[in-house]
Formats: C-alpha cells, structure tokens, sequence
C-alpha cells in the first residue's frame, strides 16, 4: 500500500553541487518524520521535492501513490500544506485577507474556519494592519494557520517554531497532537534537534547528503 | 477550479488603491482631452463641437490630446502586476499547494483582462456621459476635414454612438494586450518596476523606431488615437486596428503561458 510521502533512491543537485544521494524514505499516515541537519544541508530540498517544487534528478518522489513529475505542481493527488521558507504573503493585505484569498481558491472552508484557525494560532483575525507591519513571530503563526486550515492529509513544516515564543512553540506543539490525531503524515526539518525530538516518532539526521536514522 | 481562482484574482483586482489611481488618471486625461479641444463654455457649433468628436478628440485624435501617452501607465498600473507582486513576495508557492500551475497562470491573463475591459468601457462610458452633458448634441453628424474622425468615417457618420463603442473597444483590446505584456515580462523578472514601467518606455522607443522606419501609420502610441484622424501614408481599414492588437494579445499571452510553464517544469527556485 502506498504510503503519503516515500523517496526512493532520490538525488537532487542544485547547480553542480550535489544535495541529496540515494535518499530512501517513507511517511506513514499519523506519523511525525523528523529531518535535522546543518544549514545548507538539503533539508528544506526534500520539503520542495514533495510540494514539487523541485524534481529528482534521479529516483522517485511519490506523494499519495503518484510520482511526482514536471507538471504536477498544484495537481497533487492530496492536499498538502506547507510551511516551506520564510512566510510568504502579500504584504499590502492583513492576514485575514491573505488566509481568506487562499481558502477561496478550493472553496473547501468557510471564511469562519479560517478565522476560527487564526484563532487557534493566536493570531486576531479583526485586526485589519498589513502582513508587512506584522513581527516574525506572527508571520510564522499565519504561515502554520495556512497549513492546516484546509485540513490537509500531508503537512510539511521548514523549522516551523522559527521566531516563536514560548506561547507560540505550545500551540505548535498542540496543533502537531491534533494533526497527528486525524491522520496527517507530517514532516518536519529543522537545524535545532531538541526541538524535532519533541514532536517526532522517528528523525533521521541529513549528513553527506544521505539520510541516517538517529531514533 | 478556475471560475473561483478567477474571481480570487478579480477580488484581489478591483480591492486596491491602484483602481482609484488609475480611474482619476483616465477621468483626467478625457477632461485634459475636453478642455483642450474646446475649453468648456465655448463649444457652440453642433457640427464642429458636438460630443462624438469630443469624445474622439480626446480618445487620442487631437493632437494636444495627451491620453495616448499616458494611458500605458494607466493600464499598468491598473492590471500590470499581480503576477509579479505572487512572485515576488513568495505568496505563489501558497497558491502551489492548492491548484494547478496552468490554471494559475490561466487565471492571471485573463483575469487581468477581464479588469482592463471592464475598467475601461466603464470609465470611458462614463466620460462620454460627460461630454454628453458639457458638449452640443447634434442633428446630423457630418464629414469635417480636418475636425471629425477618418477612421472608419462611414460608421460614424451612419452610427455614431455605434462609432464610440467601436473606438472605445480598440482602446479596451489596446489595454489588454499592455496588460498582457506585463504579465510576459513578469514571467522573466521579480523587478516591480521593470513590469510596471517598461511598456511604457519600450511604446515611446517604438514609437520612435516606427516613424524612421517611416511606417509612422503602426507606430505604437499612433495607434491608441492618433489613427482615427488618418495616417499620414495610409489609413487603416476599420477591421485591421483590432486585428492588429487581438493578435498581440495572442502573441503575448501564449509567450507568456508557454514562460511560465517552461519555467515551472524546469523547477521554481534554487
């Protein structure tokens, strides 16, 4: 049976250097996978390759029992959410609109679930100031809220406590329990081991661009 | 899936300062375009003044007319960055994870066309409304040398209101194929300015080539208003000004669809 998320003997090369070598990987359904490595190392690369965002050089990408090809961008067979990067939004409009603009594409949400999700996050959905005054802290909590609004079957998170406080590494740490609790495969890669350990089933450290097992 | 992205963009389209911008700018020029065809008070004669020549004066006819070089920064600012503003900020890797890349570029040109042709026969019904009420009406429209319009002369002396439909929809499918542009060159650079402010530039530098070229009667700016009062080689047919913008729009939007798809394949980013 296909799982959400596999890598089979994946190579990736950025320019000419190379990122990731025969990398091998599986994501079950309510599984948390945990990928830590030094900057550069390719981590948010294996992030990319899912969203198809970027395509192997060699191997197979498979998300949701279809391979990812040149092409599939936007017409993956599941829904995915993604905390890829930096938080990125139109920065003229406040979040609410941002969030509200993305949810009417699918029509999949009401404009209650997407405040009730901001809600979630901390985050006031009357407040009508621009993304652009917004601190780091609350453009991570409204990159999340992006995520899982739409309750998607994958969710991929690119150091994802990455200007939190301590409040906002505690709702993360709540939202992680309840996506995991429906089902979500989730990966998510950071630089800080101590905190992918908190959230994850098994982590597998990015080293000479192959994936080691650690727990 | 493309109806709501479609109406995702409008929404985005028509909830931002650069609407109103650009509707005084257009409201401005047509006034500039009134008042230097005749100042207002001393429009008397229904033959020379009536507001089917006003409208057509200040459309691009007239001379002192100064619509035809401002109406490409008009249509850019109205409908010319969306795409590039997605790029940019990174917000189009969010719009990734939720519908295809082919309805999102789909999505992009014709929703800013759909903005450029709604926005300008709107503005523009309404400033011949204006000139309706500032200008005499007249009986019976003649042939003027010199004062009314050459281009397709037969239907605007027939039909005249059918005449400023006609003049107006060349400056709708004008405004599509700028906006169109935009979109191409948005698909080459994540530089605001470049998309904004380029075909502006790029229209004067033709305009230039064109008439050394000594083929002044297609120069780009020529042929936003300056064609209705003739060429001074050759006039166009009525059908050839629409045909001649509706294949840059073609032109246009498949470079652009056929960029940004080869972009996309190739992989986004580093």
């Amino acid at each position: 049976m296909k799982q959400p998320i596999e890598f089979h003997q994946v190579s990736k090369k950025l320019g000419r250097r190379s990122i990731l070598e025969h990398i091998n990987l599986s994501v079950h359904a309510g599984e948390v996978v945990g990928i830590v490595g030094t900057n550069g190392s390719g981590k948010t690369t294996l992030l990319r390759l899912v969203t198809g965002l970027v395509y192997p050089d060699h191997g197979e990408v498979f998300v949701g029992g279809n391979k990812i090809s040149p092409g599939l961008l936007g017409v993956l067979p599941t829904s995915v959410g993604a905390v890829i990067e930096s938080p990125s939004f139109l920065p003229q409009y406040s979040g609410l609109k941002n969030l509200s603009l993305l949810a009417d594409i699918r029509g999949k949400i009401s404009l209650d679930t997407v405040k009730s999700t901001m809600k979630k996050l901390d985050l006031d959905p009357s407040n009508k100031k621009a993304v652009q005054t917004y601190s780091l802290g609350m453009r991570q909590r409204l990159a999340i809220a992006q995520a899982i609004m739409e309750n998607p079957d994958i969710l991929l998170f690119d150091e994802p406590t990455n200007g939190l406080d301590e409040h906002g590494v505690h709702i993360f740490s709540t939202i992680m329990q309840e996506q995991v609790q429906r089902g979500s495969a989730i990966m998510i890669v950071s630089h800080h081991k101590d905190e992918i350990t908190r959230y994850c089933d098994r982590v597998f450290g990015l080293e000479e661009r192959t994936l080691k097992q650690k727990f | 899936m493309l109806g709501s992205l479609l109406k995702v963009e409008l929404r985005r389209f028509l909830n931002r300062w650069q609407l109103w911008v650009a509707m005084c700018l257009l409201v401005a020029c047509f006034i500039q375009g009134y008042v230097a065809f005749r100042p207002f008070g001393l429009a008397i004669d229904q033959y020379h003044d009536n507001y089917f020549v006003a409208f057509s004066y200040a459309q691009g006819m007239g001379a002192e007319a100064i619509l035809a070089s401002v109406y490409p920064l008009i249509i850019s600012l109205l409908a010319g960055d969306s795409l590039v503003r997605d790029k940019r900020s990174g917000f189009d890797r969010y719009i990734f994870t939720r519908v295809s890349y082919r309805k999102y570029i789909l999505a992009k040109l014709l929703s800013s066309a759909i903005v450029v042709a709604l926005f300008v026969y709107l503005v523009e019904f309404i400033m011949f409304i204006f000139a309706m009420a500032v200008f005499p009406a007249t009986e019976k429209v003649l042939a003027i040398q010199g004062i009314t319009p050459v281009y397709a002369e037969q239907i605007f002396l027939s039909y005249p209101y059918l005449y400023i439909f006609l003049i107006t929809s060349n400056a709708v499918l004008y405004g599509i194929a700028l906006a169109t542009l935009c979109n191409f060159l948005a698909t080459l650079t994540k530089n605001i300015y470049v998309v904004l402010v380029a075909p502006w530039i790029l229209l004067f530098v033709m305009q230039l080539v064109f008439y050394n070229m000594e083929l002044s009667d297609y120069a780009p700016l020529d042929l936003l208003g300056l064609y209705l009062s003739g060429g001074l080689i050759y006039q166009q047919s009525t059908l050839e000004i629409p045909i001649i913008f509706l294949t840059v729009i073609a032109f246009f939007f498949l470079a652009t669809y056929l960029i940004f798809t080869w972009n996309i394949k190739r992989g986004i980013g580093k």
